[in-house]
């Protein structure tokens, strides 16, 4: 993630109610495309996603630049959102209807708009490299997870995590390239 | 461009209203600062005695007894305290304008719910003190009863928060906060604060109980990095802070599992726990900084594909279900929805609740339908074929706008063990026309 990013990311949250927005506008895509990957429903994505940027609008005073990015902050919270849905089996909401935010009505375009965000064929060549490889793109680009804490989640040292991340996107890039 | 406009402008539209609150909430606490000011300058003699007397003596007068909760009924709500399951933590914390220190007691009930409830310690009891404003600042030390405890989840009755006492399943790991609490460590109902109280006699309070795995918590305080070691046994901490005043919300909550519960939630103040798992020291983050961490304890795998499908798919009992709205002056104000239990409740683990889905307006072939939506959960026991009942005000308020006045009433049964959710019956009820479906609706034509 370019640094200038996170300056702008952390500005952003402590700026104005624009600047709000403009961090939403920012990350919407990110967010949605993260639902998406793990409940298959654009219009859950959509409802994950609101109460997500809702809990970040709740917390954005307490964001503290110096103990990491924005983006990761974010991504943290949409963590808990996704976990605590599966949790209490329906998705949180609790949040969203504190701060008075309507439900999403979401029409043919809007879901269209969300289902391009797929990536069909960008899955596709995921799902067909070997275990070890997608496990670690999934943890590294698609959670962002750390090196460090995906190491120990795949019982391997840090630097083979980082080579299967590097041959999986290399696998994938040339399988896309075969496809398109 | 966003691909979903509505979500960014009602966003933008809350960040505006946050905003004023937020200049709201700084112009009252700017006002109750001047106000003290005064009232110290002019007839401060016996307020200044108080405080210094809290202060400098450390044992101040016991007084009466906070009276008892006299709504608390065995299978209803949180239940009653059960005979020796409190007991009072030996976790004393000191508050930052002394007076007695800050402690916590755990209450098993008789729902088999663990409350967590924060106070001043004297005289090994748990209380709060008669100063700003509380028991007519009578300035003396008020013992909690046991039966002093809310009657329910505080989530369970919505804006009159119980601002001392958190309660969750045994088992479960909890993390929770009180954000703007008051010195006194009174109860007192959400909407009355932080507003009516000067900054300084404020707290934001952390606390929880994190199992026998936990071996300390860290938080950032004055730029600096501090560590709290956890109570040996239950895991269990208390931190103390003078209101920070960013925060205009008023406190926060996560749970789970023992030893993998990690810092977390808009209103936490802990930026790493500290675990012994399998005989080594390793440590969890906030979700969002792992990188931080030089020990990172081992993750778990995550959602399965079994979890995530059962975010969509419930066995279904198709029992009938019954509802009676209630129409006053047009308005449609609630929904008495019926039902006879196919299972016994016993306890908080499991139980009924009342669902008002609010499905997709584009249903697509092949895909499940979305569980957003409404609901209440119906917290207290019942018999195994008992007529259950629950009311749902204002049904028709918040629907997607393809419904057209008619909503899908369904019955849930949250078994004790997590997912799956078994539906136990579903009804479909009509907005009569002409009727409204809240107090600033139109009619329905």
């Amino acid at each position: 993630m370019d640094p200038t990013l996170d300056e702008d990311d952390a500005g952003l949250l402590a700026g104005s109610p624009e600047d709000f927005g403009r961090f939403y506008l920012r990350h919407e895509d990110a967010m949605l495309a993260y639902f998406l990957r793990r409940t298959r429903s654009a219009e859950l994505a959509a409802d994950l996603t609101a109460e997500t940027f809702a809990q970040a609008l709740q917390g954005r005073r307490g964001f503290d630049a110096s103990l990491g990015s924005a983006r990761g902050w974010l991504f943290g919270i949409a963590k808990h959102v996704l976990s605590e849905s599966i949790r209490r089996g329906r998705v949180q909401d609790a949040v969203r209807r504190r701060l008075g935010l309507e439900r999403l009505a979401l029409d043919d375009d809007a879901i269209a708009r969300i289902d391009e965000l797929t990536g069909e064929q960008a899955s596709a060549a995921l799902r067909e490299l070997p275990e070890p490889h997608r496990q670690a793109i999934e943890g590294r680009v698609l959670d962002e997870d750390g090196y460090d804490e995906l190491a120990a989640r795949l019982r391997c040292s840090n630097s083979v995590v980082r080579q299967r991340v590097s041959r999986g996107l290399r696998m994938m890039h040339e399988r896309l390239e075969e496809l398109t | 461009m966003s691909r979903l406009p509505a979500l960014h402008q009602q966003l933008v539209r809350a960040a505006h209203e946050q905003e004023s609150r937020e200049r709201e909430i700084g112009a009252l606490r700017t006002s109750a600062r001047r106000l003290r000011l005064l009232a110290l300058s002019f007839a401060g003699v016996v307020l200044a005695s108080t405080t210094i007397a809290l202060a400098a003596s450390g044992v101040i007068p016991i007084g009466s007894a906070v009276p008892a909760n006299h709504h608390l009924r065995p299978g209803v709500g949180l239940g009653l305290p059960e005979p020796g399951g409190s007991r009072l933590l030996p976790l004393r914390v000191s508050d930052p304008e002394g007076g007695p220190p800050w402690g916590m007691r755990i209450i098993r009930t008789s729902r088999e719910e663990v409350c967590l409830q924060v106070g001043r310690v004297q005289d090994g009891q748990l209380g709060v003190l008669g100063v700003d404003g509380a028991f007519k600042d009578d300035g003396e030390f008020h013992p909690l009863p046991l039966d002093s405890l809310p009657a329910r989840r505080p989530e369970i009755v919505g804006s009159s928060v119980n601002t001392t006492t958190s309660c969750f399943l045994p088992g479960q790991a909890f993390i929770g906060s009180h954000i703007a609490m008051r010195v006194s460590a009174a109860e007192e109902s959400l909407g009355r604060r932080p507003q009516t109280a000067p900054r300084r006699d404020l707290r934001d309070v952390y606390f929880g109980l994190l199992g026998p795995q936990a071996v300390s918590v860290s938080y950032r305080q004055d730029g600096s990095q501090r560590t709290q070691a956890a109570l040996p046994g239950a895991g269990t901490y208390l931190i103390v802070r003078p209101f920070n005043g960013a925060e205009v919300e008023f406190g926060g909550s996560s749970s789970g599992p023992f030893g993998q519960l990690a810092p977390g939630g808009s209103v936490d103040l802990l930026t790493r726990i500290t675990y012994r798992l399998d005989g080594r020291l390793c440590e969890r983050g906030p979700l969002n900084r792992p990188a931080h961490l030089a020990h990172p304890c081992p993750q778990g795998a995550g959602p399965s594909h079994r979890e995530l499908a059962q975010l969509r798919e419930h066995p279904d009992l198709h029992r009938p279900v019954h509802v009676h709205l209630q129409i006053h002056d047009g308005l449609v104000t609630a929904a008495d929805v019926s039902f006879r239990a196919p299972y016994a409740i016993e306890n908080a683990r499991h139980y009924y609740s009342i669902f008002l889905p609010q499905p997709e307006c584009h249903p697509r072939p092949g895909i499940p339908r979305t569980e957003a939506g409404a609901g209440i959960a119906i917290d207290h026991n019942a018999a195994a074929g008992q007529i259950v009942s629950a009311r749902v005000t204002y049904p028709f308020a918040p629907v997607r706008p393809c419904m057209r006045g008619k909503l899908a009433v369904q019955v849930d049964y949250q078994p004790a063990e997590g997912p799956p959710r078994t539906i136990v019956g579903e009804t479909t009820i009509r907005q009569p026309p002409g009727t409204r479906g809240g107090p600033h609706a139109k009619p329905l034509r």
